[in-house]
């Protein structure tokens, strides 16, 4: 299931609702990734993020097929938030399913890395000192790149 | 009626999320578009830079394209990660 939505996230009442849907299934591994408070030399208040529908949809979706195609998944859930997303609450959560644990560790990483660098995504940080529009990080593209062998 | 698109930073330099006014008929490829907008609002390269992608009906387009009557044209910066 993937969301891109403005509703906050409840990321504990997600994952029960995913561990109920995939019972017995084996190994169950969730990320969380939340709005941090600080950046480089500022205070973080919050992020704005854009999507821009249908397309931002559609590239999470192929890289849920993928993810598929590559691990023996036997579920995968895929939430972003859009609009602005204030310090300490949860921007994204991701669950993936499978009979062993490696591969829905793998999974789970692997769609944050696509997440992180080729999400349709335009991301700006809202600071004390003012706002800025932000880009991935170097790290961020050196991530994604272990998937491409 | 055409509706162009703006994203990320490229909302600072517009001021606004959607063109409102209509195109004029003699922007009839990407690169025209590109060139207009740049004489529109008033700035010198922004939508000539290469790194700005446009999508036409929510296809990436191989430039230089023709609009062909696409409905919707968005001009899309690096994303910025989620």
């Amino acid at each position: 299931m993937i969301t891109v939505s403005a509703a906050p996230i409840d990321a504990a009442a997600t994952l029960k609702a995913f561990e109920a849907k995939n019972q017995g299934c084996g190994a169950i591994v969730s990320f969380s990734g939340i709005v941090r408070d600080t950046a480089k030399s500022n205070t973080v208040t919050a992020l704005h993020l854009q999507a821009y529908e249908p397309m931002t949809k559609t590239g999470i979706a192929d890289a849920a097929r993928d993810a598929h195609a590559r691990w023996p998944l036997t579920g995968l859930h895929i939430q972003h938030r859009i609009g602005t997303i204030t310090a300490s609450e949860t921007i994204v959560f991701v669950a993936a399913a499978s009979a062993h644990r490696r591969a829905a560790f793998e999974a789970v990483d692997f769609i944050m890395d696509y997440l992180k660098t080729r999400a349709i995504f335009w991301k700006k940080e809202i600071t004390t000192d003012g706002e800025t529009w932000i880009e991935p990080r170097p790290e961020d593209y050196t991530d994604s790149a272990r998937w491409t062998t | 009626m055409q509706t162009v698109l703006f994203f990320g930073k490229l909302t600072d330099v517009t001021g606004v999320l959607k063109l409102s006014s209509p195109l004029p008929e003699t922007v009839a490829t990407t690169h025209d578009l590109r060139l207009w907008l740049n004489t529109h609002f008033d700035t010198s390269d922004t939508f000539t830079d290469p790194s700005i992608r446009m999508a036409l009906d929510g296809e990436i387009a191989h430039e230089p394209a023709n609009l062909n009557g696409a409905t919707e044209i968005a001009l899309m910066p690096p994303v910025g990660g989620g």
